[in-house]
């Protein structure tokens, strides 16, 4: 009975010189495991770039936990051993945090997108549709078959704007291409996505992309059928040697650290803080060899009109499905708009679920 | 079997009664539960000992952590006894998960329909939709059986996928809140179909639903005339028949109450934990439950017990990702462990005192 008593008065001794030590307790939650090569993943890097860019903050993680109320009771958890800022960091948890944001005035909230804040809740996402335009210019100039496949999660704002915003880089290259999207319903279900990249594949695509949590399953299944893929979230190149473009990813450190230093430094504000290209939480990775010197060229070229502001992606004219006008010329949609957004545009082929 | 009882006053041989005693097999059970988790967590490269009392400090360390442990229960319980009823007549249904999806499924169409009526209207009529819903799923497998012939165990076990992708139908589909941007989702339910909750936790009125139904199952099933005909027909249909007892009869009944209680377990989830009927309303409650019945020998007011337990446990497996970095499945690990050391010692313990 000693030993085990020693143990345990180690471990607390242990656990309060640590916490004496940080200044600033940071809980993370993500939706599927931190090792998916894809969304949480990058959230997971953020933690890391936090622990290592600000020496006062200690950060833990909680993986795996599903969109219900569930999340509630692993934020309080958090929060009961002294985390101080939340980062629910998927989509599905924003109506919990806002639960337990309210019972925890004290404790600072931010929540990764959706469009719902409270006192001490805000939300940070980026605008990776600009890294996916640019995305769907490569496939735009690359594709064969003129065909695009799209392996999508939900049909919420953020994917819609993902596969709109491809789908109009790639038409704007090359006006006969089309998207066909397939929808899991989920975030995680490998297998449905691999079947889902065959059956695109089978229809004709010769590029695929996606969005949902990991691309490691369509980037592979791509790579094996010998056509080409787009990543999206995280750099998953490494996973298709011959047929990688380009992908779109997050680069969420700075960003956290911001957000961090704001509470420590009672500068916070409850907000709809949102990164780009031009602020770098949003970003295309390297190309792969797959991809012309031309694609390359082009692909830079637009980018830099997206930096410099000369371009925007949500700029009219935009065209629904059904071929009539949503936004009009020189018209362009609000952020508010675009993260409402809840129609597919010309070019895409699929309806919405 | 227990001859020593004259001679209680040497000391030797209280010992001996005391190690034949009813509670000797129930702590090997615990002592080799707590060994082979401190296994789990060393091969793990974690510190057994303090992680395991970490493990019991967060299902039942202080008030919110408790409270949790019994958000856990309801369900749990619920579907325990959904299961338990059933095996009292001797069938196998593993179909509470099923039945709970169903009563979510009905319970939400009844708060849809009767969306703006008043509190004391509308969470009546709720609750009744939700034991409709699980009744239904209970009814259908028995009449399966009776008149078809079908194993219950696998029609139960077929329609569990059938019920769970209802709820997905019509969450993706026909009941979306316009308003989610997309997200898959009812509507939040309305205040006056929340079910109440108890001192500022998330405790909910399931569990007292629950077990008030544990106890007067128990009693029923103990003390009455139609508990006796369940235990007769259990053993001989062919007698029970001659007194006058219907079997058919008797499997629609378990079938259909075991799936109400399950049902209620679906809508308590649905009106007060998530607010709204999503995907992933219970996953695994209905197979817990299934366990916890057939741990508790069908014994009803066992069943409360080892549902707090095996509640306890669940909630439990934060503190081994807050702690230790141990992946979620660890939980579901833990409780396979617990079932075959219950299993097993249970078995060892018949043979040794038979023998």
């Amino acid at each position: 009975m000693k030993k085990p008593l020693s143990i345990l008065l180690a471990s607390t001794l242990l656990a309060t010189s640590i916490s004496a030590m940080a200044e600033t307790k940071v809980g993370f939650v993500y939706v599927g495991p931190k090792s998916d090569y894809g969304y949480n993943y990058a959230q997971d890097q953020g933690r890391l770039y936090l622990e290592e860019h600000l020496e006062d903050v200690e950060t833990l993680y909680f993986e795996n936990i599903p969109e219900n109320a569930d999340v509630q009771r692993v934020m309080e958890r958090m929060i009961r051993s002294g985390v101080e800022i939340v980062f629910p960091t998927s989509y599905g948890y924003l109506d919990h945090a806002l639960k337990v944001a309210e019972k925890y005035p004290d404790v600072h909230f931010a929540h990764s997108g959706g469009l719902k804040t409270s006192d001490n809740l805000m939300t940070y996402f980026a605008e990776i549709d600009q890294a996916m335009y640019l995305a769907g210019i490569a496939a735009g100039m690359t594709t064969e078959t003129n065909k695009l496949g799209f392996i999508a999660a939900h049909p919420i704002p953020q994917v819609l704007r993902n596969i709109n915003a491809f789908t109009r880089g790639a038409r704007s290259v090359n006006p006969e291409v089309t998207t066909s999207v397939i929808w899991t319903s989920g975030w995680s279900d490998p297998s449905k996505e691999s079947e889902a990249a065959e059956a695109l594949i089978d229809n004709g695509a010769d590029v695929l992309t996606g969005h949902v949590d990991s691309p490691i399953n369509y980037v592979q299944v791509a790579e094996e059928r010998g056509v080409y893929s787009v990543g999206y979230h995280a750099d998953a190149s490494k996973f298709a040697p011959e047929g990688w473009l380009v992908g779109a990813v997050w680069n969420w450190g700075p960003m956290m650290v911001d957000i961090v230093e704001s509470v420590e430094d009672g500068t916070w504000e409850s907000q709809h803080l949102r990164g780009d290209l031009l602020t770098g939480a949003a970003q295309l990775s390297d190309f792969g060899s797959a991809v012309s010197d031309d694609t390359i060229a082009e692909v830079e070229e637009r980018r830099q009109m997206i930096m410099d502001e000369e371009y925007q992606v949500w700029a009219g004219p935009i065209t629904g499905q059904d071929g009539k006008v949503i936004v009009a010329e020189g018209d362009t949609m609000t952020l508010q708009e675009t993260e409402k957004m809840d129609f597919l545009v010309e070019g895409v082929e699929g309806r919405l679920p | 079997m227990n001859q020593t009882t004259t001679a209680a006053t040497s000391p030797i041989t209280g010992l001996k009664r005391l190690l034949n005693g009813p509670w000797t097999p129930a702590a090997i059970m615990v002592l080799a539960f707590v060994a082979a988790s401190m296994a789990f967590f060393a091969i793990n490269g974690r510190e057994p000992v303090g992680l395991f009392f970490e493990m019991v400090r967060g299902g039942f360390g202080d008030g919110y952590s408790f409270s949790e442990t019994l958000v856990k229960t309801s369900p749990i319980l619920l579907t325990a006894l959904a299961i338990a009823l059933p095996a009292r007549l001797g069938l196998i249904s593993v179909g509470a998960e099923g039945q709970l999806y169903l009563g979510a499924l009905f319970g939400t169409g009844t708060v849809l329909l009767a969306f703006d009526q008043p509190g004391w209207l509308l969470m009546p009529l709720m609750l009744a939709g939700a034991m409709v819903g699980g009744a239904v799923w209970g009814i259908v497998p028995a009449l399966l059986k009776t008149r078809l012939g079908v194993n219950e165990t696998i029609s139960t076990l077929l329609l569990n996928y059938v019920g769970i992708l209802m709820v997905s139908f019509v969450v993706h589909g026909p009941w979306k809140n316009p308003n989610s941007l997309g997200w898959p989702s009812t509507v939040e339910f309305p205040e006056g179909a929340i079910l109440p909750t108890f001192f500022d936790t998330r405790v909910h009125m399931g569990l007292v639903f629950g077990i008030v139904a544990a106890m007067i199952l128990h009693v029923l099933v103990t003390r009455s005339r139609w508990g006796l005909g369940l235990q007769v027909s259990r053993s001989n249909p062919r007698v029970g028949a001659t007194a006058g007892i219907s079997y058919e009869k008797n499997v629609l009944l378990v079938m259909a109450i075991g799936g109400l209680l399950a049902g209620l377990a679906g809508i308590a989830e649905a009106s007060v934990i998530q607010n709204r009927l999503q995907d992933g309303l219970a996953t695994g409650y209905g197979l817990t439950g299934f366990l916890v019945a057939w741990l508790s020998g069908q014994h009803f007011l066992r069943i409360i017990p080892l549902s707090i337990l095996m509640g306890g446990l669940m909630a439990s497996a934060d503190s081994l990702q807050l702690y230790a970095q141990l992946p979620k499945a660890s939980a579901d690990i833990l409780q396979a462990v617990l079932f075959i050391i219950v299993l097993a010692v249970g078995g060892l313990w018949r043979r040794r005192t038979m023998a």
